[in-house]
């Protein structure tokens, strides 16, 4: 009921502000703020994206509210409070999406502090907000969903500029240093606890999630062909889980006293502590874009290195029982896309994206989708889209079915000011 | 029948008219205007696509730099297309992105070039965009050097 309220407040900000005007604001505070829902059916598949996807599923909506103040020329302030779902996770929980404030020293030099969105690819900084996009769903190979809350931001401080580099055209740079704000009700929790249910008996909870100082670098060039930007970032962190749940450690003989029938027996289950860490986390993202008239082509290539290192420890007596291993995963994804608007009201967009779990054994890890989408824009600050997906391979799926090839149906109504 | 025969034309039309390159539907020029406390005529095509980007806040003698969208209308999709390379739609999208990250707040818009002259005859540092004609006496008219006639 809650979780109802939250969203049904931040719904009726949005419309209820937005009637009044295109861009709002109240005493020198910017507001905007967008409402988005989408329905997703996937074929061939019971769960991708939401978790009730294969029935054909409405938990897949996003709402945001951002409120900015400039200050001084040099100096300002902002916040966006965010709500989304997808089923088994987001449920509409209202969260602090971003919160930071910015002072510009120089165009070459701003400094920020606070929870700040992270620059990776070309889309990562705006994926919440499904009106600045042709596609409904980003190719997954490189902003998978359920990994958002890993990804979307970090809270630390940070410097940037834009710097002209005369014939060369211009550079942009930003480098962030802080803590991954991840949730123990987020998107990777559940893969977490879903991974941990596989060997236990299905009731994990994830207590503690969280990452090391984390350090990001993002440079684009803008070389002196209009249109062209490309772009190089890295992230270099650690991530942590703590996951507890139980698990069955043996047998015992229920006393002869009624109701139990003499001789039963009964499972004894323990508790068990996991710990997961991905240390050496290294992820490097390579963009380019190219914007010419109307058409925009745009291709991406990720590539992510970590040691998954998981300790379980059951505490079947007073001493715990441990037992520990590593794994190197080395992932890469890539993809390459193409919009086209054809006037005011229609866009048509198409992108192609391979995700490869593991590099060393591609044949058996990846996954394939090729995505049309249609986006209307019948009147200001309304989108309505219509996307499918053809897609081989089950890599970025927790529960696959063993079907190939399956397909992705969605659409999305989004208002945004 | 006849009513067919209507909803029929309407129906193509409808579709002919969703068919045609946005880029076909204007033909105007512009004139990029500033106030007069501005101490520049003229400025470079890379200069104004980083103003009007937000990438750029502030004149070369330090000023805070205050921008003007004219939207609407063939000067401001000529301005967007030939000095910023992107069409109204992408220079709308541009400007979102940045106002949903919290990297900037909303420029000052105008649907009619007479409120945006207003504006930048009153504001300190303020620099925007109208048709060729519309420019007058209360602003400074600032050329873009080189590429700008392109």
């Amino acid at each position: 009921m809650k979780i109802n309220i939250y969203k049904y407040l931040v719904c009726s900000i949005i419309f209820g502000l937005s009637a009044q005007a295109y861009a709002l604001d109240l005493a020198g505070v910017d507001i905007h703020g967008f409402a988005s829902q989408g329905f997703v059916k996937t074929i061939n598949q019971e769960s991708f994206i939401a978790d009730n996807s294969g029935e054909g599923s409405l938990n897949f909506n996003e709402f945001g509210i951002n409120f900015s103040k400039q200050v001084t020329s040099d100096l300002h302030l902002g916040m966006q409070l965010f709500a989304q779902d997808r089923g088994n996770y987001g449920k509409d929980k209202l969260s602090l999406d971003w919160a930071y404030g910015d002072y510009r020293f120089e165009d070459w030099l701003g400094f920020r502090a606070g929870k700040i969105k992270n620059p990776i690819g070309l889309y990562n900084e705006t994926r919440d907000t499904d009106s600045l996009r042709t596609s409904i769903l980003l190719p997954q190979g490189v902003y998978a969903d359920a990994q958002r809350d890993n990804a979307i931001a970090l809270t630390g401080a940070g410097i940037y500029g834009a710097v002209p580099a005369g014939a060369a055209g211009a550079l942009e740079y930003q480098i962030q240093v802080g803590v991954l704000p991840i949730e123990t009700d987020g998107g990777s929790a559940e893969q977490m606890k879903y991974k941990i249910n596989a060997t236990g008996v299905g009731n994990a909870d994830v207590t503690d999630a969280g990452s090391s100082t984390t350090l990001l670098h993002h440079l684009e060039w803008q070389p002196p062909v209009d249109g062209l930007r490309l772009a190089a970032m890295a992230i270099h962190t650690k991530i942590n889980f703590q996951v507890e749940d139980s698990v069955p450690v043996g047998m015992v003989t229920l006393n002869p006293v009624p109701p139990a029938v003499a001789g039963a027996k009964a499972v004894i289950y323990a508790p068990r502590i996991t710990k997961i860490k991905n240390d050496n986390l290294n992820k490097y993202v390579l963009s380019a874009e190219y914007t010419w008239r109307d058409l925009i082509l745009s291709a991406e290539y990720l590539r992510q290195n970590f040691d998954a290192n998981s300790t379980s420890t059951v505490y079947k007596s007073v001493q715990g029982i441990s037992n520990s291993k590593t794994v190197q995963t080395k992932r890469d994804s890539w993809y390459v896309g193409a919009t086209y608007r054809i006037n005011d009201l229609l866009e048509l967009g198409t992108y192609y994206n391979e995700f490869y779990g593991m590099r060393d054994a591609r044949s058996s890890h990846y996954q394939k989708d090729t995505a049309f989408s249609v986006r209307i824009d019948p009147m200001k600050n309304l989108v309505l889209k219509l996307e499918g997906h053809y897609v081989k391979g089950t890599e970025l799926l927790l529960t696959p079915f063993n079907t190939d090839p399956w397909y992705i149906f969605a659409t999305k109504v989004t208002y945004s000011f | 029948m006849k009513k067919r025969l209507y909803t029929l034309c309407f129906m193509s039309a409808v579709y002919l008219a969703m068919l045609l390159p946005a880029s076909l539907i204007f033909a105007a020029d512009f004139a990029l205007v500033a106030n007069k406390d501005v101490p520049f005529n003229a400025v470079s095509k890379t200069d104004a696509k980083a103003i009007f980007l937000g990438n750029k806040t502030r004149w070369d003698d330090g000023k805070p730099i205050r921008i003007a969208i004219l939207e609407g209308g063939g000067a401001s999709r000529t301005f967007l297309e030939r000095v910023i390379n992107k069409t109204p739609s992408q220079f709308e999208l541009h400007w979102k992105k940045l106002l949903f990250t919290g990297k900037a707040v909303s420029p000052k818009t105008f649907d009619d070039a007479l409120n945006l002259l207003q504006f930048v005859a009153g504001t300190s540092g303020a620099v925007g965009f109208v048709g060729a004609e519309e420019a007058e006496s209360s602003v400074k008219k600032i050329s873009i050097k080189q590429e700008s006639s392109k």
